[in-house]
This record gives structure tokens, sequence and C-alpha cells, in this order.
């Protein structure tokens, strides 16, 4: 059991680190690690607390780091180890392991430990850096490694040990290993910051202690932290921070997080079918409901209408195939859903349609549009699509707007509404919504050639923006006077555009 | 040693039987399966893999169900699927390593067996390159190789030469050969070729159905006096295609010497001559879609 697993490993890690994607995964990690840290003069900061920041010596940077750590690895390593077992699937590597005496067990603990050891080597990594960071400021010289390493190993590998067993799982369960899965996890992120900021379990003692130490050294009448990016024109006051020791409080409050981990990989061990499904699922025939039929023949009414108004040129006609493309596939209840929104968005006040159902509605067609412009690496058509006599940017731009049809299909109603009610700004700031999310949709496709990266960017934008109404990220301009006086809407145009031509070059110069 | 295969039906939701009612039993020596593609060899094959799972029948390794008990034959397992991935960034020697490892032998005895399969698949030159900088056959041939890692009492190969050269293709059957004495080897393949020099039984499968299963002698004797040549110009070749069924078809000059299999001959001009496995397959695939009854179907060879 010992060398199966020993080879299992073995094979894992060679094959994911000797990928050039890991040692760029490094760098930028690394890089992350270095903007954690700004410089005196910086304009923002990533750890004050009641105004104070501690020097940059190794027991602050180690707890920073940790810290930081704990907000944001889950959110970036969970999609990059999110992958291992579906590349075994898509590979068909797993018609060779299924057929091993190999145990579901210990098939699942190595690619866990994979995880593992390849998120332990970007925190090692960001450690690294970090202490050069230390030397770099120089605002102590003496690198203590305890210090610096105990915050990692009490409440960073944890966190790890729980990505790992998260991605095992969600890579188990058929329904999460998707689209819906990337998304539903960043809204598991997003809802686990406070709890484990606030909470008594996890970082949030370490917080607690910090903050005990800075109103012991400056007492003040309220505590606040600011974790993650503030803005901040005037520069802190720092002080000389001794560290805390490590104790068993900290050890016992990560307990709880160990736990998640465990569940989380007995979970797994009980969903995943040891690539049963890896063949079989494209046998099964689609049910003949009697919603199935009304929506073949919703579909063969609006694709005739489609042929009828795509007829009058090669790149109106290609459009028509790029949307019928798009929505092939999608589930009969996806469908109800938007036809759900729709209906919605002609019934509810003007503030709600603005502020929630037109971004929900975008929201709602993440998983569609997250293909654009990686299809071709996908479905590996690259080559056929290649000596094509139609050109790149057309079928760039027939994709494009493919994209923009389907978003304009999901707000329609509410843009007659808006229509009726001569809201001409918001309707022209929902045409460049469509227009933005379509082209990040591409742009992101086209240069990563995966569908996750859309999926991870756009829930985050969608949430800071027209969800948070945070003004300079609201590609939507829920706050509408705010974002004309601030001409947002011009600069997202501009983006937009930016986005469509970088796209458009990457598709002509790989497609020469 | 013996595979028995008990009234094995494999149904897709709301599609049409992938595999219907097949039974027989094998123990040692060559099965060929042929059949044209749909007919159901790859479902069977990864059943008979332990990989997917029947609707319903019976499959038992040494009188053990392997559909319950999945173990009780991976341990003695060699399996080549037609469409097989690899982890590219590690060389031929470390995949092989990896898999040895799933299969559960000892490192020792994985770099001695290792070593002499590359070896013997000409790949020794090539053991420390990654797969990523291999060509297609050598991909296949790192397939079969990892196949055999654990001496297979069974072993599964479906479409096995597909990406080979005729000379490996050659080595490949030799090496099958070499290998079936004491050992039961289930073969599936398009290339009657392939199997016809090798092969102990040969079973023919459509539409989900195992249609027959004999030896390659007696399959060539059931088609004696059904195999005809006969010599027609060009344009009476595409009213010929329509009546009869041709297996084979020579150019000569204007004319056309045309292999047909027919009950009747048909033609006054034709002659009788020699069948061969191609005839074979054509006429059961084409002409007998279910022709055997499941007490048929035994293949035992001594």
């Amino acid at each position: 059991m010992i060398n199966q697993l020993k080879q299992c490993v073995a094979a894992d890690l060679r094959q994911r680190t000797r990928q050039q994607s890991y040692l760029i995964t490094l760098l930028v990690m690394s890089l992350l690690a270095m903007l954690f840290f700004p410089s005196p003069e910086s304009h923002y900061q990533t750890l004050v607390v009641n105004g104070y920041r501690g020097i940059y010596n190794s027991a602050w940077l180690g707890v920073c780091l940790a810290l930081l750590n704990t907000l944001f690895l889950p959110i970036i390593c969970f999609y990059l180890v999110k992958n291992t077992i579906t590349f075994d699937r898509q590979s068909l590597t797993c018609e060779l392991i299924a057929a091993t005496p190999i145990s579901k067990f210990n098939y699942l603990l190595a690619k866990f430990l994979v995880n593992l050891l390849i998120l332990t080597s970007i925190v090692l990594a960001m450690l690294v850096t970090t202490m050069l960071m230390q030397l770099y400021f120089g605002e102590s010289y003496l690198i203590q490694l305890w210090p610096l390493i105990w915050p990692q190993l009490v409440f960073v590998f944890p966190i790890l040990c729980v990505i790992s067993a998260i991605a095992i799982l969600f890579e188990s369960i058929v329904w999460l290993r998707g689209g819906f899965g990337n998304t539903l996890y960043f809204f598991i992120w997003i809802g686990s910051i406070v709890h484990s900021v606030e909470g008594s379990t996890g970082v949030g003692t370490l917080l607690k202690q910090l903050e005990a130490d800075v109103l012991t050294k400056f007492p003040a009448e309220q505590t606040s932290s600011n974790i993650g990016i503030t803005a901040s024109e005037e520069s802190v006051t720092t002080f000389v921070w001794e560290g805390i020791a490590m104790s068993s409080n900290h050890l016992l409050s990560m307990l709880p997080i160990l736990a998640i981990a465990i569940l989380s990989f007995g979970l797994a061990h009980i969903f995943f079918d040891r690539f049963k499904q890896a063949t079989s699922s494209h046998n099964d025939q689609a049910s003949t409901s009697l919603l199935t039929k009304l929506i073949d023949k919703t579909g063969k009414l609006g694709d005739k209408l489609l042929v009828s108004i795509s007829q009058f040129s090669a790149m109106s006609r290609q459009w028509r195939l790029e949307v019928l493309l798009l929505i092939k596939g999608l589930s009969n209840y996806w469908y109800v859903g938007l036809v759900g929104l729709c209906i919605a968005q002609l019934f509810v006040s003007q503030t709600i349609l603005t502020t929630v159902l037109i971004p929900a509605s975008w929201l709602y067609c993440v998983l569609v549009l997250s293909p654009l412009g990686s299809q071709s690496q996908t479905h590996n058509t690259k080559e056929l699509m290649s000596y094509c006599s139609f050109s790149s940017s057309k079928q760039t731009m027939s994709l494009f707007f493919a994209g923009c049809c389907l978003l304009f299909l999901s707000t329609f109603v509410g843009l007659a509404r808006l229509v009726i009610l001569s809201q001409w700004l918001i309707v022209a700031q929902v045409f460049i919504g469509i227009g933005f999310s379509v082209a990040l949709a591409l742009f992101c496709g086209t240069m990563t050639q995966t569908r996750r990266t859309f999926e991870v960017i756009y829930p985050a934008f969608w949430y800071i923006g027209p969800m948070q109404s945070a003004l300079y990220v609201d590609y939507f301009g829920v706050n509408s006077q705010a974002s004309w006086q601030a001409n947002m809407p011009l600069y997202v145009l501009i983006v937009t555009i930016a986005l469509l031509t970088t796209s458009l070059t990457k598709i002509k110069l790989t497609s020469h | 040693m013996s595979l028995e295969i008990k009234n094995l039906s494999l149904e897709y939701k709301g599609a049409k039987k992938a595999l219907n009612s097949i039974t027989l039993s094998a123990t040692s020596g060559v099965i060929g399966l042929l059949g044209p593609n749909g007919a159901g060899k790859s479902s069977l094959m990864r059943i008979l893999a332990t990989i997917s799972k029947p609707t319903s029948g019976q499959v038992t390794w040494r009188g053990q169900d392997i559909i319950t008990h999945p173990n009780a034959l991976r341990a003695e397992l060699g399996y080549l699927p037609q469409y097989f991935g690899v982890y590219d960034q590690l060389s031929g020697a470390e995949f092989l390593h990896y898999l040895a490892g799933l299969k559960g032998l000892k490192h020792s005895l994985a770099t001695q067996k290792i070593d002499k399969l590359l070896g013997d698949f000409n790949l020794s030159h090539v053991a420390d390159v990654r797969l990523s900088q291999y060509s297609g056959g050598m991909r296949q041939r790192i397939g079969i190789a990892q196949a055999l890692l654990n001496d297979p009492a069974l072993l599964i190969v479906d479409e096995p030469t597909v990406g080979l050269d005729p000379q490996e293709r050659a080595n490949f059957r030799q090496m099958i050969s070499d290998i079936a004495s004491d050992r039961l080897v289930i073969l599936s393949t398009h290339i009657v070729s392939d199997i016809e020099t090798i092969s102990d039984q040969i079973a023919i499968m459509n539409a989900g159905n195992l249609t027959t299963l004999a030896t390659p002698q007696h399959l060539l004797q059931s088609l004696g006096n059904k195999c005809w040549k006969t010599t027609v110009s060009r344009e009476h070749l595409t009213q010929l295609q329509k009546d009869v069924l041709i297996s084979h078809t020579i150019r000569q000059g204007n004319d056309i010497i045309v292999h047909y299999v027919d009950e009747l001959g048909k033609f006054p001009t034709a002659t009788i001559r020699e069948p061969t496995l191609e005839d074979v397959y054509l006429y059961y695939v084409n002409c007998q879609p279910n022709s055997i009854t499941p007490s048929d179907v035994t293949s035992e060879v001594a």
C-alpha cells in the first residue's frame, strides 16, 4: 500500500510540477507576497491596527503573512488545485488507473497529498520572498525563522489541508465539478472571510491578540483593524512588535479547520465514482418530458427567426451558429431560470431591477459565456478551424456578438421597461455592461485558454462592482448619476474595446 | 483460470442495448473480438476490465463475481483501452513505474519488468524522454507495455495495433502468441489480419449481440461454399454492389475481379473460391445478425 501511494504521489507531483504553469504560479505568488508588504511610502496598507503597523521584523511579517494567506489563499489556491482528478478524466489516464487494484481511498489520498505539497511549496516560496522583503525594507535586519514559520505552520497549513480536501470533494461530486462548483466556491469563500477574521477560531484568535497588544501600547477607545488592501493617503505610525509565542490555544483553535478537511475528504471518498461515469454519461439520452418538448419547439421557432435575420452576410450567418454553439447542451432548467428572471424583471421596482436583477441575470449567464475564446482549445478544433477561409477576426466578432445576444436575451424585459421609462442613461449603461462582460469573457478565454479564469474573475468583479457599488469597479453603474459624473461608462467602454482588441490580436497571432 | 460471462446486458437510459445477453466462457488462449463500430466490443471490454458495471448479468473470474468484487480480478488484469491518456510530463520509465506501483508491484521487481518491456518494445533509448515527446506509435507501445507489467493472467486489449507500423504490428502479434499459452487474452480489433494467425477463437459481435464464437478453421469451413469470384466491367460494379456482399476487388485493365460472399453465387460466370476471415467477418456481421445461442458459446482452448 505504501509503495502504491508513493508511486501515485510521485507521478502526480512530477506531472504537475514539471509544467511551466507551476513555475509561473510560484513567481506570481511570490509577487503577491511582495505586494502584501507595501513600502512605507506606499498609498495602501495590508494590515493596520488602530492606525499602527509593526515594523517589518520577522514577528510582524510572519503574522501578517499568515493573516493574509488565510484570507486570500483559499480563493487563489482552490482554483490552482481543483483540476487533478479532472485531468485524469479528460486525458483518459483514468481508463488505465481504473483497471488497477488501487483503492478509492489511496487514489484520493495521493491526490490530496499532492495538492497539499503543491500548496505548501507555494507558501514556502512566499515565505522566502517575505524574508527577502524584510531585508529589502531594512526596518529590521534580524531574520528569525521561528516567528516567521510558526504562524504558517499553525494557521496556514490547516487552511491548505482544507483547500486540498475541498478541491478533491468538488471534483468528486458531478454537479460541483464544473463552472457551478467554481462559482459556488467563490461565494463560500466570501462568506468565510468574516467568520475567519472575527471568529474565535483560527486567525481570529491571532488578530485579537494583536489588537490587544496594540491597545496595551497605544490605548484607544475603539479598536479597528484593516486587513487586505486599504487605501491610505497618510503614512501609518510604526512600532516594534515583539510577536507572540505559539500556544496550545492556537493549536486547538485550528482543530475545527482540520475537522472540515477530514470531513471533506470523507465525503469525497463517498461520492467519488472511481471513473465509472468517465464515458457512460454521454450515452444517457435526454428525457422527452413536456418541458423538453416545449423548449425544443421554442428553440426551433427561435432558430427560424435567427435564420431569417442572419442571411444577409457570412458574418451574420456565423453569428447565428455561434449563438447555437453557446446554448447547445444547456439544461432545461437553465432555460426555466432564464424565463423566471425575465418575468421577475417585469414586476420588481426600478431600483431592484437595476441594482439586483439585471446584474444577477448577467451572473446567471457566466457559465455559458465562460467558454468564449477557449472553445477550440477545449474541443481540439484548432486545426479544423485554421484552414477555413473565414477570417479569425470575423469569427471572433461573431462570437462576441453571440455572447452579447445571450446577455441581451437575459435582460431584454428589463431593458424594454427602461426604454419605456425613457431611462436612456441606464439603457446605455446596460449595453456597455453587456459589451464589457462579453469582452472580459473573450479576453479571459483567449489569454488563458481555460473557462475557469472568467468563472473566477467575473463573480469577483460582479460582487465588488454592481453588488457592493464600488464606483471604480462597477462596470454597470448601479448608482447611475455618480457613475456618469465619474465618467465610468466611458472608461468601461474604453476597457471593453481594449479587451476586445487584445483578444482579436491574440487570436490572429495564434491562427497564423 | 476461467472467465465466465452469463447473460451480460448493458442498457443506457433511453437508448438501445449496448450489450444484449452475452454469454460465453473461456480458459486460456487468444480470443479475437471482431465487430463493426458500435457493436458493443468496447462496452464489453470495459465491463471485463472492471471499469463499468452491466445492467444485468454476471461475470466471474476463477469462480468469483467481479461485478461485486472487482479486486478479485484487478491484481491479475492487464488492460489496454482503445483510447487512453498518459501523464505527458513523465518519462516512459517513470510512467511505467507509476502504473506498476498502482498494480502493487514492488519497486525492484517493477524495475526489472520495466527494463525488459522497454527493451521488448524497442523503447529503451527513449526510456528517460518525456511522454510529451513520444510519437503516437511509441505511446501505443507504452500502453501495451503497461498492460503487461504485472504478468496478467487476463489480458484485455482494445484496438492495440492502432498507430503501429507493419513491423511493430508483426512484433505485437508474435508477442501475444508467445504469452498466450498460459493466460487468457481478449483482443478486440477492426483489422482481421491482426487476429487471423494468433486467435484460438474468434468472436464476432454486432449490435450488442454475440453473433458467433468459433475457431478460425471452423468459421472458414462454415463459409466453404459461399465465397465466389467473378469478373465484371466497371459499369456493372455499382449494380453488383447492390446485389451481393463484396469483400474484395482487384482492378485488371478495364475489368474488375470481384470477390464476394453469397449463398448461391448468383452469376453464371462466378466461380467458387477459398474463404478468408474478411469474408467471415462480412458474412456474420451482415447476413447472420443473431445466429448464435448462448449454449453454443464456449471457448476452451487447452
